[in-house]
């Protein structure tokens, strides 16, 4: 590294204000992954006391409300604590700049903000989960419904303002990748030499930017209608409950599209460097994520297909969704034939990337049967729509994350893990995942509606399975996650570049030294020039 | 539960997953096809040396095109299949025998056009079509079927509607499918179909010949001359202050704000509460007082059915 003499890399400076002060996107990057992965432990944590609680019919280890409580925690936590940052704020931050060519992000010190906002907001999220001392948790549902939110306790408000705060997070962080795609692009870094990665997170971008205020909007009303007793959601008051399930998914739906386009984004560098092979499709695949972004602020309503909502909007939503399809569909087309004629090696980070595009197909084609208004009547609000969910955001967004944690782990690290327990620890997570929530999707057929505490004996048996394949897949992450750990700690020092990606995170030394590049490099090709065969 | 699909129980359910079969076959065909290419080619150009050939080929503008048609039009289709079929869910034919549904946490009541009140429990005559007018008394429940294939949320201010035609006896399960709270799992209740003699003896049976309940309608007709609703709206189609109640439910009206409406019990609820809110085009604003929270849910729902049986 003689050319690096004086340039340290990132990770060599010790001690708490090191880091905790530190304006560097990498350190950044660390410490919200340190952070969103210790929430995603204790959402897990609450799912596997979900999954518990359901082995068998009847009561096992907590009450109704322990259970309400449970799930009400898992799918808070995980939404708004560790799967919206989930992939920007963590490998985006570490490799967006390198990507592109920067020294770093359009405002470092910004950045550093929204982490610090991140924690603000996880603390008043935290706290309003749990409430004030001698009252009971929050049970509503990470969906806050009301009344039955406004009637149950008085959390409503607190978390609606943790995620206002959190929304900051995400809005300055988005805004700091939109800048620094549109200014911070190294010279030859042209729009259409961009790695997919980052129009993937340049389109969820977007979306945090413009999605996250509706957030501010609905507190402002909840707070207006607490205080001053202005109806907006309370029938009591003249107010309209139905407005605030579509103030919710005005905003929650755009955001099932920041969790899941980083993933695809992912997916998009990890399949051309193992299989040799220059992407299939570049432009469409770009312009598809921008599409997504497009079409995810006039979908919301299918969340309201039963739920009172007129008719004619019911209609106009089904269509409108069924119209995110299709860019979704032309992505799986170009990324399965990226692979035709490449000379692909299965390491686990390719493993988790075909696992992303199976998994993603089951989730995908699923979501047909409830965009279509006639058979989703029938499965709304059931187990169907659990386990559809889940393919979409553990299938989905959760492998994502790991095939680009395990991706760029020698770049982030310097250190190498075990290929061998990686594979083990991907096949044990994708049987479990599978066998948690396959069976869910005929419980849902079957009629079994979603947050039941206690269940009928026509559905002991699949519930049972999917508890068992719960078990599995918590344990996979556990397992995971030690050989990861393990490698941080003891693993062997990585290569610069030991996949053979052209991209220019693999130009420069692992770990990255502070500032990235010595010089800014010019770019004269885009990162997808792999293949060997000199015709075309 | 019996078979997964086509359970005989409702026509609309058996063509309700006609329309599933055919998606599931859908997804069937499309998920093995996007599959096996995954994994044939995952096999087939498995790495062999650090040095195989592989192509450069990057990109085919008339791949592009056909897999975004093809896949645009078949959503279209299905699209269009739901719709069709989903219409005739939500439009329950004219002669349906309509039963007032409130959720309450955590339980259904069910009240018959006859005064007769039930619990949790739903009693239908077979071949007949029935129609649940359906509000809460507090927070959002959903009334579902699973047998029948339909479900509506249940919601506090505004009535919802939903309805089958049971072909066959039994006895099949309700859930709530909207959570409400602790006991949203024990919100289950039995819709029992009953054939042409069981249903007749259902009907006859008076738990208590000494209190003889009044029906919904003869409750509204009292509510309707205790609030002195007379003094502005008749029942015999007469011109007064305010619209005749004369064959007012489904009467398309046009409003002073230039819509057009079809009368509807949210409508009726409406104007009872904030009369103001939608005028009927050439009636004055503010003549009428609003009731909002001087009547009961119950009250307006009696009143409603008042108005609906003056033809």
């Amino acid at each position: 590294m003689s050319t690096h003499s004086e340039n340290t890399h990132y990770l060599e400076a010790k001690g708490f204000n090191n880091w905790f002060f530190s304006v560097d996107h990498k350190r950044i990057g660390i410490m919200y992954l340190v952070a969103i992965l210790f929430f995603f432990i204790l959402a897990g944590i609450a799912a596997m006391v979900v999954r518990a609680e359901l082995l068998y019919p009847g009561q096992q280890i907590i009450d109704r409300h322990g259970y309400n409580v449970a799930f009400t925690l898992h799918g808070a936590m995980m939404v708004f604590l560790f799967i919206v940052p989930g992939i920007p704020a963590t490998l985006g931050n570490f490799c967006l700049p390198i990507m592109i060519g920067a020294k770093d992000v359009a405002f470092p010190r910004l950045n550093l903000l929204s982490f610090w906002i991140y924690l603000l907001g996880a603390a008043i999220i935290v706290f309003s989960l749990i409430g004030p001392p001698g009252e009971s948790w929050l049970d509503t549902g990470w969906t806050l419904y009301t009344p039955y939110s406004v009637e149950s306790s008085s959390g409503v408000i607190p978390v609606t303002l943790g995620v206002f705060v959190l929304g900051f997070s995400s809005i300055l962080t988005g805004l700091n990748f939109v800048v620094t795609i549109h200014k911070m692009r190294a010279p030859g870094m042209t729009w259409h030499r961009l790695p997919l990665f980052v129009w993937a997170l340049y389109s969820a971008s977007l979306i945090q930017i413009l999605a996250t205020p509706v957030v501010g909007i609905t507190l402002l009303l909840l707070v207006m209608e607490r205080t001053f007793q202005i109806g907006f959601f309370t029938a009591s008051l003249g107010g309209d409950p139905i407005l605030f399930e579509n103030f919710f998914w005005f905003y929650s739906h755009p955001v099932v599209y920041i969790m899941i386009l980083p993933a695809m984004g992912v997916v998009a560098e990890i399949l051309p460097v193992f299989s040799k092979k220059p992407i299939f499709g570049y432009r469409a695949i770009a312009y598809s994520s921008l599409a997504i972004a497009l079409v995810s602020f006039f979908v919301w309503g299918h969340h309201l297909f039963v739920s009172g909502m007129s008719d004619w909007s019911r209609w106009v939503f089904s269509l409108l969704t069924f119209a995110v399809a299709i860019p979704t569909a032309i992505k799986v087309f170009n990324w399965i034939s990226t692979l035709y004629k490449g000379s692909i090696q299965l390491d686990s980070p390719m493993l988790y990337a075909c696992a992303f595009i199976f998994l993603f197909t089951i989730a995908g084609l699923t979501g047909l049967p409830l965009a279509t208004l006639a058979t989703d009547v029938h499965l709304h609000d059931t187990y169907f729509v659990v386990a559809h969910f889940h393919y979409t955001m553990q299938g989905g967004t959760v492998i994502g994350l790991l095939a680009g944690i395990h991706f760029w782990f020698p770049k982030i690290f310097g250190k190498m893990y075990s290929e061998k327990r990686a594979r083990i620890g991907f096949w044990m997570l994708f049987i479990g995942f599978n066998a948690t929530f396959m069976p869910q999707f005929v419980l849902g057929y079957m009629g079994m509606p979603r947050r039941y505490f206690d269940y009928l004996d026509q559905f002991a048996t699949l519930h049972f399975m999917s508890s068992i394949g719960a078990f599995i897949n918590g344990i996979a992450y556990l397992y995971i996650f030690g050989n990861l750990i393990h490698a941080v700690v003891k693993g062997r020092a990585a290569e610069k570049n030991p996949f053979g990606s052209l991209s220019l995170e693999w130009t420069v030394p692992s770990p990255p030294p502070l500032t990235n590049f010595d010089e800014i490099p010019i770019v004269t090709d885009w990162t997808y020039g792999y293949g060997t065969e000199q015709t075309v | 539960m019996d078979k997964l699909f086509w359970n005989g129980l409702t026509d609309l359910g058996a063509r309700v997953d006609n329309v599933q079969i055919f998606i599931i076959a859908l997804m069937g065909v499309c998920f093995i096809a996007c599959n096996a290419v995954l994994i044939y080619f995952m096999l087939k150009y498995r790495r062999k040396t650090d040095n195989d050939v592989t192509s450069t080929v990057s990109g085919n503008q008339l791949l592009e095109i056909v897999w975004t048609v093809i896949p645009a039009v078949i959503m279209l289709f299905v699209f269009w299949y739901g719709v069709t079929v989903w219409g005739d869910l939500r439009t329950p034919p004219e002669n349906a025998m309509t039963i007032n549904v409130t959720g309450v946490q955590w339980a259904w009541r069910f009240e018959y056009p006859d005064g007769r009140i039930e619990a949790e429990d739903l009693y239908v005559p077979k071949g007949e079509a029935i129609r649940l007018n359906m509000i809460s008394s507090d927070v959002l429940h959903s009334f579902f079927i699973p047998a029948f294939r339909v479900k509506e949320d249940v919601v506090p201010s505004q009535y919802t509607q939903l309805w089958f035609q049971a072909e066959k006896e039994g006895s099949f399960d309700i859930f709530c499918t909207e959570y409400c709270g602790d006991n949203h799992s024990f919100m289950l209740g039995k819709v029992h179909v009953l054939g042409p003699e069981a249903w007749d003896r259902w009907v006859r049976r008076v738990p208590d010949p000494n209190s003889i309940p009044l029906t919904p309608v003869q409750r509204g007709e009292k509510l309707f001359s205790k609030w002195g609703c007379a003094g502005c709206h008749s029942i015999d189609g007469s011109p007064n202050i305010g619209p005749t109640f004369k064959s007012l439910m489904g009467r398309a009206e046009s409003m002073s704000d230039g819509q057009n409406i079809i009368v509807d019990e949210n409508y009726i609820m409406e104007s009872i509460n904030q009369p103001d809110r939608q005028i009927v085009a050439g009636y004055p604003k503010g003549q009428m007082p609003a009731f909002e929270g001087q009547l009961s849910q119950q009250d307006i729902t009696d009143i409603i059915d008042y108005i609906k049986s003056v033809e």
